[in-house]
């Protein structure tokens, strides 16, 4: 998929690990795997908002588009 | 009552389909077994067998193309009635959108659309040597049945799909 999750670079730039973000935006670790290894389908706006405002970053900061 | 999932109309579905293979399984056994072990009667050169605990009895023409005839029906049932409770097992499952599905629909359709007929013209016609076209009902109902399970193996592949999308959204 050209579309690629960067969350682990702004978890690592936060200091903040993967448990932590799940709990604060009420989604399972795995689910949150999920989307950190790039096998989910789609990701609901309510989700990155959650997650953009638990590590007070812009949507561009977790997701980019890569040509293949 | 709820169709599918578990506690469901599927759930009894399955235990009666189930049964009603197993039977049929014990019924052919049987046969075979009366059949070799000389467990029947002659008379007017058509066999009369006593099915136990039923008070019944099954007869017809002592010919190898009869019994054959029976044997190759019973078989075909009992498949029939084993991937429709494998079919209803698996919509007893919370999720109904599932592999095991897809992959039991999918026998059903050969079973009906390619075995059914082969062994229908297989029976009419080498084994039994019948030279006018008779019971095309039959045929028919198996076509139809086959078309209707065609049909249901790619609304539950599509579903298999969306099922899938669905889980993998967070």
């Amino acid at each position: 998929m050209s579309i690629v999750v960067n969350l682990d670079n702004v978890l690592s730039e936060r200091n903040l690990k993967s448990k932590e973000l799940a709990e604060m935006i009420g989604i399972t670790e795995a689910n949150l795997s999920i989307l950190k290894s790039g096998k989910a389908k789609a990701i609901r706006f309510s989700t990155l908002e959650a997650i953009c405002k638990a590590l007070d970053c812009q949507p561009a900061d977790i997701l980019a588009y890569e040509k293949e | 009552m709820k169709i599918f999932g578990p506690k469901s109309l599927s759930t009894i579905f399955y235990y009666i389909f189930k049964t009603i293979s197993t039977l049929l399984l014990i019924f052919l056994a049987y046969i075979e077994f009366a059949f070799i072990t000389d467990r029947f009667t002659i008379q007017d050169g058509r066999f009369n067998m006593k099915i136990p605990l039923t008070g019944s009895s099954i007869d017809g023409n002592y010919q190898s193309s009869d019994i054959l005839t029976i044997s190759l029906i019973l078989i075909f049932g009992i498949l029939l009635f084993y991937l429709l409770s494998n079919i209803f097992k698996a919509l007893k499952e919370t999720i109904i959108f599932n592999k095991d599905i897809i992959r039991n629909l999918k026998l059903l359709t050969i079973l009906n659309l390619v075995i059914g007929p082969i062994l229908y013209f297989l029976i009419h016609y080498p084994i039994m040597h019948k030279t006018e076209f008779r019971n095309i009902h039959n045929l028919i109902l198996l076509i139809i049945f086959g078309m209707i399970s065609l049909f249901l193996t790619y609304v539950f592949k599509n579903g298999y799909t969306v099922q899938s999308e669905n889980d993998l959204t967070i």
